[in-house]
């Protein structure tokens, strides 16, 4: 029976990741994890921190409501309505960051610009708040299948915990195995240093690029509501 | 580099405008005397079916048709209108999503292949309507809705004697036959209590 549950809750998880309304935001993601395309260890490193922020997202909601009665209609179309008008904005903001038309003004210069700076240069750290958002900015097919789908089975098994951490780990699993072929793929034309390097350029500018669009389409869609 | 900037405005200036229309929709004075005024009017009224098919992109032809039936029916439907009907609710969003639309399209479709005699007489009708609308919010609390969602509600007398969730329609969105058969054994069975 616990099996059957776990088997559930990943399945749920991939079809959530595969239905085609988180479209946009897997493109964003997949595109974030393997910027850094020439270090495969920071894209997969990337592409796990991406979904352990995914999972963090689906077990805090998890928790407020198999723990407390949090009231999960209200909580499920709060999520949908605004987390999505938000998204865009961030979206375009972290992308013109990466195409660095943007600096983001650091409160204490002297010791924390090295510490961010060397963050953002090994570039893994970033995917954990993303997969925190790109998990809050629930469509409607998620919200059918996390609230209609995982949060009975979780209410049923008393899970709070585990089985959205399952679920998570589910709705990354694509992403994360997307990255890695992306990386991997690479590693055909490593010996031309100098490509790489121009590759590096370019995939930066790419995502900064993707994001932008993505954030635009979330702005049109959501606030503007025009698409 | 001036493209640059002139990118970087650019980017700017929607932003901006974005948050300024998020921010404008959210505290614009829409009809917030509304709610307690709809709330209070029974739901399976003829004056409240006209108002809660917002979208108008959705089927010009069908509002009309279904409006024109329940305003000139013959005595015998009209009696039996009152007294019990069926109401399948579509509820969605502002935004639309295609797997979303494709519920919407096989909910009403299955219906109007399956039942049209009953939405000639009264007896069923199918209603669209968007929860962001204001006016809408409550049928969140009312039907515990996490998304888009079918309801079927079984009307006596002006009041809700009865409700349910269609949720598989999200597992077998996918199959059409199995959709379509699913909706008609559900609306039978509510038909059956009319």
């Amino acid at each position: 029976m616990e099996l059957f549950f776990l088997a559930s809750a990943v399945w749920l998880g991939i079809l959530t990741s595969v239905s085609p309304c988180p479209l946009a935001t897997n493109i964003a993601a997949v595109s974030f994890i393997s910027r850094r395309i020439t270090q495969r260890n920071t894209v997969f490193l990337s592409g796990i921190l991406y979904t352990l922020g995914r999972s963090l997202t689906y077990i805090v909601l998890g928790i407020l409501i198999v723990k407390t009665l949090v009231d999960v209609p209200i909580l499920a179309n709060f999520l949908q309505r605004y987390v999505n008008k938000i998204l865009g904005i961030v979206m375009i903001l972290v992308g013109m960051v990466l195409l660095d038309l943007l600096r983001i003004p650091l409160p204490i210069p002297s010791v924390s610009e090295n510490v961010a700076k060397k963050l953002v240069e090994k570039g893994a750290i970033g995917s954990f708040p993303l997969g925190i958002l790109f998990a809050l900015a629930f469509c409607p097919v998620s919200a059918a299948l996390f609230f209609g789908g995982l949060i009975p089975i979780a209410v049923k098994a008393k899970s709070g915990i585990w089985l959205p951490l399952i679920y998570g780990i589910g709705t990354g699993l694509p992403v994360l195995l997307f990255a890695f072929l992306v990386a991997a793929g690479t590693g055909y034309i490593n010996n031309l240093y100098y490509r790489i390097t121009r590759i590096e350029f370019y995939t930066k500018k790419a995502t900064g690029i993707i994001f932008i669009l993505v954030g635009v389409y979330y702005a049109l869609a959501y606030i503007f509501e025009l698409i | 580099m001036d493209i640059k900037k002139l990118i970087k405005s650019l980017l700017f200036i929607f932003v901006v405008l974005s948050l300024g229309v998020l921010i404008y929709k959210e505290y614009s004075p829409k009809s917030e005397s509304n709610v307690t005024y709809v709330k209070a009017t029974k739901v399976d009224t003829v004056a409240v079916s006209g108002e809660s098919v917002p979208a108008p992109e959705d089927r010009p032809l069908k509002e009309p048709a279904t409006k024109q039936k329940e305003k000139a029916p013959s005595p015998l439907t009209e009696v039996k209108a009152q007294n019990s009907k069926v109401i399948a609710y579509y509820f969605h969003g502002t935004f639309r999503c295609s797997t979303c639309r494709t519920i919407e399209q096989y909910s009403h479709d299955s219906i109007q292949m399956y039942f049209a005699k009953e939405l000639g007489n009264g007896t069923l009708e199918f209603r669209p309507v968007n929860i962001e609308e204001p006016e809408n919010k409550h049928f969140i609390q009312d039907y515990q809705l996490v998304t888009r969602s079918l309801v079927l509600s079984l009307m006596s007398d002006g009041k809700e004697t009865k409700w349910k969730n269609l949720a598989d329609v999200w597992k077998l969105v996918r199959d059409k036959d199995k959709f379509f058969q699913y909706v008609k054994d559900e609306v039978e069975k509510f038909l059956k209590e009319t």
